[in-house]
């Protein structure tokens, strides 16, 4: 089930958030199609991948200003401007939405977001803002899956030794697109490299006994 | 070189003029003109050039205005020179199509730069009066002009100078040659070999083309022997021209003669050597900036070098945006590397002393290279430093300057627009981020530009800092502190009870006659005595108003420091209230809306701990000087800032010593509230964990009784050259995104005053656990 992801540094400000999607997810009679999951920042932006493949999320709700609340524990050194552009890096399409409360700030700042709200306003427009959400994620959820489709089936190809060169270029660049969201996919190759390493050392282990056995034999 | 006059076309200006043998004609009824003798206009250019050197000046600085990044003066007098002795002028400018050079050379006085100011590079256009090309007759008798524009057929033409000597000739009348064949090579800058450290030979020239633009000159018939002595002036005027920074291709002069070999190359500027101060920096991508402030020895051209080391989060302090705080290497690693030059001229004898130069050179060398210029691989990045132009002074000096025109004895000393040259180096696959501007002149007002803007601003401040103190060690004379008025007032009153008890112990010895003298005399002690005693009361009362106005000017402070508290709690407590709004209208469970609501009261309470703040600081039994335990005082303060200082997660320690002492509980407010501001906006400066400790201890200091108070934290600390500037008045490395200050520049100066008025002590130094800065404030107690 595709899934919200709720950033914020402050625990109370991100239990706010999923409250108020949660509720308008009831209202809107999406509960069984979507879920909502809230954190706090990873310790590095990076590590946002993970976070967001590991609860399918499509779409990503995050706060501004990052680096402020997480009471008692290291507040991490970047704001939300360096995990959009990491993200961008990796994923240009993945919908992102901002909530602070420095909207025209952030509106004159951040540019590569689906959308920034106020974060005092956000549940008053609750109604509106949460299907627009859902169609940002839905958006991204089926373009997730034809990738995955078209993986597949290159794959397929591949493993039949159909393939032509050129889909074997499309089947690794779709798989470096999914290497941060389906790392087993990558490790196939690293596997299979292990494989033949392993195979030739045994094979040239054979010939070692082989000759072995011959030389042993000769002198008997 | 830019068309810029007219050797005299006739225009019909009505029937032809009557002469003398004509007949039935009325003259006088016929409007009257001037006419103008040919022999006028060499008089006229003749005069207006001083020699030879001068003509050959002018020539070039029409080459500047016409945009050339290249000019090669080539000067042959031996018996062997190619058709006789001659001069060519000949640079790589905009050159001059067939009708420019009809319409606008060959018309005199005709000036484009008159009309623009400004070359298509930016540069301020030197000459205005449109009589630049006259020189060429100062020069030699036979000039011959060649030029291409580009996308134009190349034009040239011939005049002979000699023809406008005749007596009578109307300057009109006179015809101008064109050329037979238009053909020149238009020269290249030479390169600076930065491992030699010296311009490489000169470049091949190439033959001009519709895609290579160019003007020479040639002149022959020299009217002037050149002599060793010609072409050293000759060279130390063009060096005025020139920037001072090898590395740049922005205007480059080659002088090539068979007088003085010793004068040939690139010209160099002397005035490199000349700055009282050269500041080279270079921020590197991880943010540490290294440097080094170079200045002359008093009294000889001897160079002393401080090098100069320093994360770029203690040479300026940007701050991002409103409520969101960034790492200075961060920022660094948004800007890329840089490298600065700054070169500051205080125009004085001193400055060019020794150099063969006077200071109206010194004024023509500032008047064409004063400014701040960019560089982008070498390449000039117009309008910036342009002295004149909108954006020319981008870095706000001259509005700096204004608001503080402090003189170098001052710490808050700031330098003019006008006595610095200087030179950024930027790269355009380094520096990714400075974007050029849809017009190509100019960068993207970015955050990146803002990031250098900061950096080039703390790099002056370096510079300023250094300068200051140079000018005070060289001038300082010794004298005592002022006495404060408190201390004359208590001095005059022990002295005048002294004389008084004196007199009336010696009245009784006294003839009467001068015992009634002494009466009254007694009496008038007496009455001055309470006089002064009504003044020290005065002193007080003014004092707890001081105390008053910093304090006031304290809150305002601390309001707009942690304004984006209150903000966030309004907000968060609007946002709260409107999810139990939603909850209850969708039947959410009753437990989640009264967790939501319990919110709203905590941020409430914490917006009203703000406004209690505010109120308590001043309160009326706080205004008067009385004996207050510092340390309740002290942690009341700190109880107060808590919540933002945790909201920012910022963990605040105290060790408060038990203090007793006789002071304006105000004043001791006013110190821990700055420094505490300081402190809240700095550790969010750094990557390390957000630390602010407080400690308050009793402290004697002279055989004077008080108390320390001390504010650590762990953010960037202070630069060593800044220290004794950062309690003066107005004086902060805070910046905005345009590298605007933002910082008001009054926290530490109002600690300052406190610690001036009671006669207190301050120091700031780096706390070894922290890693940051450390401020120590002790005040005396008054009724010790």
């Amino acid at each position: 089930m595709p899934s919200i992801a709720i950033l914020d540094d402050r625990k109370d400000d991100r239990e706010t958030i999923g409250r108020v999607v949660a509720s308008t997810l009831k209202k809107l009679k999406e509960t069984d199609s979507w879920s909502v999951v809230s954190d706090e920042p990873p310790s590095k932006e990076r590590d946002v991948f993970h976070w967001l493949d590991e609860n399918d999320a499509t779409v990503l709700v995050t706060d501004w200003k990052l680096n402020e609340g997480a009471k008692g524990k290291r507040v991490v050194t970047y704001e939300a401007d360096r995990l959009i552009k990491e993200i961008r890096g990796k994923r240009p399409t993945f919908p992102i939405f901002v909530i602070t409360g420095f909207e025209s700030e952030a509106r004159a700042h951040l540019k590569d977001v689906e959308n920034i709200f106020s974060r005092k306003d956000f549940a008053k427009n609750a109604d509106t803002v949460i299907p627009q959400m859902l169609r940002a994620g839905l958006r991204r959820y089926d373009e997730q899956r034809q990738l995955l489709t078209r993986m597949d089936s290159l794959a397929r190809s591949v493993a039949g030794g159909k393939a032509s060169s050129k889909q074997r270029k499309e089947l690794k660049s779709l798989q470096g697109y999914f290497q941060a969201e389906l790392p087993t996919i990558v490790n196939v190759d690293a596997v299979l490299s292990e494989f033949e390493t392993a195979k030739r050392k045994a094979e040239s282990i054979r010939k070692k006994v082989e000759r072995r056995i011959k030389k042993t034999k000769g002198t008997a | 070189m830019p068309a810029t006059g007219s050797l005299g076309t006739t225009d019909a200006r009505g029937p032809a003029r009557g002469r003398n043998g004509w007949s039935g004609i009325d003259f006088s009824a016929m409007p009257k003109y001037f006419s103008v003798d040919a022999r006028a206009m060499l008089t006229w250019g003749r005069e207006s050039i001083k020699d030879h050197t001068t003509a050959v000046l002018e020539l070039v600085k029409n080459s500047y205005d016409a945009n050339a990044t290249i000019v090669e003066v080539e000067i042959r007098t031996g018996l062997f020179a190619d058709g006789g002795p001659y001069i060519r002028i000949v640079d790589d400018g905009v050159g001059m199509s067939a009708s420019d050079v009809e319409n606008h050379w060959l018309r005199l006085g005709y000036s484009a730069k008159r009309e623009d100011r400004f070359t298509a590079r930016g540069r301020r256009k030197t000459g205005e009066k449109g009589i630049g090309r006259i020189s060429a007759d100062r020069l030699g008798s036979i000039l011959e002009l060649r030029s291409q524009a580009r996308l134009k057929p190349a034009t040239g033409l011939r005049v002979d100078w000699s023809e406008f000597e005749e007596p009578g000739r109307d300057i009109g009348k006179i015809p101008v040659q064109d050329l037979p064949e238009f053909a020149f090579e238009v020269p290249r800058p030479s390169r600076w070999d930065e491992e030699r450290r010296e311009f490489s030979s000169a470049p091949t020239p190439a033959a001009n083309s519709a895609s290579r633009s160019g003007t020479e000159l040639l002149i022959r018939d020299l009217r002037q022997t050149w002599d060793e002595q010609d072409i050293q002036e000759l060279r130390r005027l063009l060096s005025l021209l020139t920037p001072p920074f090898e590395r740049v291709d922005d205007f480059q002069v080659r002088i090539d003669n068979d007088v003085d070999d010793a004068c040939n190359g690139v010209v160099a500027s002397p005035l490199l050597a000349a700055a009282a101060i050269e500041a080279r920096f270079t921020l590197d991508a991880r943010g540490s900036v290294k440097g080094k402030l170079i200045h002359r020895a008093r009294g000889s051209r001897r160079r002393i070098e401080t090098s100069v080391s320093l994360p770029f989060n203690q040479l300026v302090h940007p701050k991002p945006r409103p409520g969101v705080e960034t790492s200075s290497s961060e920022l660094a690693q948004r800007l890329g590397p840089v490298t600065s030059r700054l070169l500051f001229y205080p125009q004085k004898a001193e400055t060019v002393r020794g150099l063969d130069l006077d200071l109206s050179d010194l004024r023509e060398f500032l008047q064409a290279n004063a400014g701040v210029r960019v560089y982008r691989d070498s390449i000039r990045v117009p309008p910036y430093g342009d002295q004149g132009r909108a954006e020319g002074d981008w870095l706000a000096l001259g509005d700096r300057k204004a608001r503080n025109p402090a003189g170098p004895n001052r710490p808050d000393f700031r330098v003019s627009p006008y006595q610095l040259v200087g030179a950024v180096f930027i790269g355009r696959d380094t520096n990714p981020e400075l974007i050029d501007t849809s017009g190509r002149e100019g960068l993207v007002a970015g955050e990146a530009l803002g990031i250098l803007k900061s950096f080039l601003i703390g790099c002056l401040t370096q510079l300023e800092a250094h300068y200051h103190k140079l000018f005070t060690s060289a001038n300082k004379t010794p004298s005592e502190p002022l006495p404060s008025p408190r201390d004359t007032v208590d001095e005059l009153r022990v002295q005048l009870s002294e004389l008084a008890t004196t007199i009336k112990k010696t009245e009784e010895t006294l003839p009467p006659s001068v015992s009634h003298q002494m009466s009254q005399v007694v009496e008038q002690l007496v009455s001055t005595t309470e006089k002064l005693r009504l003044a020290e009361k005065t002193f007080d009362e003014l004092g707890s108003q001081a105390a008053i106005s910093r304090t006031l000017a304290t809150i305002g402070i601390a309001a707009a420091t942690f304004g984006h508290e209150t903000q966030r709690g309004l907000d968060s407590m609007r946002a709260t209230l409107e999810t139990a709004r939603l909850l209850l209208k969708n039947g959410e469970d009753t437990r989640e809306i009264l967790s939501e609501l319990d919110k709203a009261v905590r941020e409430s309470e914490r917006v009203s701990a703000w406004g209690a703040f505010a109120l308590g600081r001043v309160r009326r039994d706080k205004r008067v000087r009385r004996v207050v335990d510092v340390a309740s005082v002290v942690a009341a303060v700190l109880d107060e800032i808590l919540p933002a200082m945790e909201a920012s997660s910022i963990t605040l320690s105290r060790e408060l010593d038990s203090v007793r002492a006789k002071i304006f509980a105000m004043d001791v407010e006013c110190v821990v509230i700055n420094l505490l501001t300081n402190a809240y906006y700095f550790s969010k400066q750094s990557s390390r964990d957000r630390r602010v400790a407080v400690r308050l201890r009793a402290k004697s200091n002279a055989g004077r009784r008080g108390f320390d108070v001390i504010v650590a934290d762990s953010g960037p600390g202070v630069a060593k050259g800044i220290q004794d500037r950062i309690w003066d008045p107005l004086f902060t490395t805070k910046t905005d995104d345009s590298g605007k200050a933002i910082g008001t520049g009054l926290g530490l100066a109002l600690i300052n005053a406190v610690v001036l008025d009671t006669e207190g002590a301050r120091a700031v130094d780096v706390d070894s656990k922290l890693g940051g800065a450390k401020f120590s404030v002790w005040l005396p107690d008054a009724g010790a």
